[in-house]
């Protein structure tokens, strides 16, 4: 598959198949019939899903455009691998002034410190690894950096975290390598879904 | 102003998730925190330490210091550690630091930088499921006490990270090789500031 690896959610209601990948069994990043992502209930877990279709470079980016939160967690993760439970790099983001950059090793969910700007919905979120460094952007702005060193290598995908409430919905999913020494992939506001789909 | 202590590491909601004592994070389970103030940290690995940048106020900064289990660093990060020498080097010792190598001309920053790279190395081994301080393991065990596996994945991170491992054998201690990749480390920023 060429890359950019894309990610439209169109398609009947179900979790992520065929190009994806997902670390959880129980519950799992989904489409939700009407072309959005989601995930599949409510968990305290959190449903990962990486892109399988692909090799990637170890240096590479994720990214959503957040349709509505509703007071849950979605997340662009980076170096996912495996499956059993979440290892990966996450910028997560819940639109109510929680956000920041954690590691999960192994489901161990390790915080690794805030970032500097709120997020709201039609925002897009990614998050880049590049060495031993991940760089939080949103709509394009760096909103942190975050050096760590315990995955070296893995692939782009999402993340989310409904515990209770309403599931939180995305769009526009994308992932690719950086390319070295270019400058990064520009970033817009993400159309609104239904605008799109009019068009 | 942005400064760095060794904080300990928080268990929040769930049993499965880890953050900064004493400040506020995701799964935080006892908000609110001490310190209203956002932060970034690095992990010792699996090692319940982390290395913490914040932009506090004095106030903030007292607060922070006077707990029992934080190690404060000098705001201004060229001083040398001059007569605060015996403090560092007790602390750090006590938390799995080799710190035998410091001396009074040694500045906060080279011992920042130093922790900086022996966590970069932790989390390394943490990410291949190892822990550099397995049941038993002080930094006084030999390379060669520890098993093929974990000396195998010690050998891969420190050469994929690019530290120069010449000298190290398995006689060397974990003491030893800390102190090697500690004095190779090089400038990383947090929070804005390059150490």
């Amino acid at each position: 598959v060429a890359l950019p690896a894309t990610e439209d959610f169109a398609g009947g209601a179900a979790a992520l198949s065929g190009s994806w990948t997902q670390q959880l069994a129980a519950v799992t990043i989904n489409k939700n019939g009407s072309g959005l992502g989601t995930q599949s209930g409510t968990s305290l877990n959190n449903p990962t899903a990486f892109w399988n279709a692909d090799v990637f470079n170890n240096d590479h980016y994720s990214q959503i455009a957040i349709v509505a939160f509703n007071g849950n967690f979605v997340e662009p993760v980076v170096r996912a691998s495996g499956t059993g439970n979440e290892n990966f790099y996450g910028h997560y983001t819940n639109g109510s002034g929680t956000r920041g950059v954690e590691k999960a090793v192994a489901g161990t969910f390790t915080d690794l410190g805030a970032t500097s700007t709120a997020v709201s919905n039609g925002d897009t979120v990614r998050l880049e690894a590049s060495g031993s460094t991940l760089t939080a952007k949103l709509n394009g702005v760096i909103t942190g950096t975050f050096p760590d060193g315990t995955f070296a290598s893995g692939a782009p995908g999402i993340a989310a975290n409904a515990s209770a409430g309403t599931l939180p919905t995305f769009d526009s999913w994308q992932g690719d390598n950086l390319l070295s020494g270019a400058p990064s992939s520009p970033q817009r506001r993400p159309v609104p879904h239904q605008q799109r789909r009019a068009a | 102003m942005v400064r760095f202590y060794l904080v300990p590491v928080e268990i929040g909601t769930g049993g499965n998730t880890r953050g900064p004592k004493y400040f506020p994070w995701r799964y935080d389970a006892d908000p609110p925190a001490l310190i209203q103030e956002p932060s970034q940290q690095r992990d010792y690995g699996n090692e319940p330490l982390m290395l913490l940048a914040s932009d506090l106020t004095d106030a903030e900064d007292a607060t922070l210091s006077a707990q029992i289990d934080v190690t404060k660093f000098a705001d201004n990060l060229d001083l040398a550690l001059g007569a605060d020498l015996a403090r560092m080097q007790s602390a750090l010792e006590a938390l799995k630091l080799p710190a035998q190598m410091l001396t009074a001309a040694t500045t906060y920053r080279q011992v920042i930088r130093g922790i900086m790279g022996i966590f970069l190395i932790a989390q390394c081994m943490q990410g291949k499921g190892f822990n550099v301080f397995a049941a038993g393991v002080t930094l006084s065990t030999t390379l060669n006490s520890l098993s093929a596996a974990v000396r195998t994945a010690l050998t891969d991170c420190a050469t994929s990270l690019g530290f120069d491992t010449t000298g190290i054998t398995g006689a060397s201690t974990v003491r030893q090789v800390l102190t090697a990749i500690a004095n190779q480390a090089s400038p990383s920023p947090m929070l804005g500031v390059t150490v």
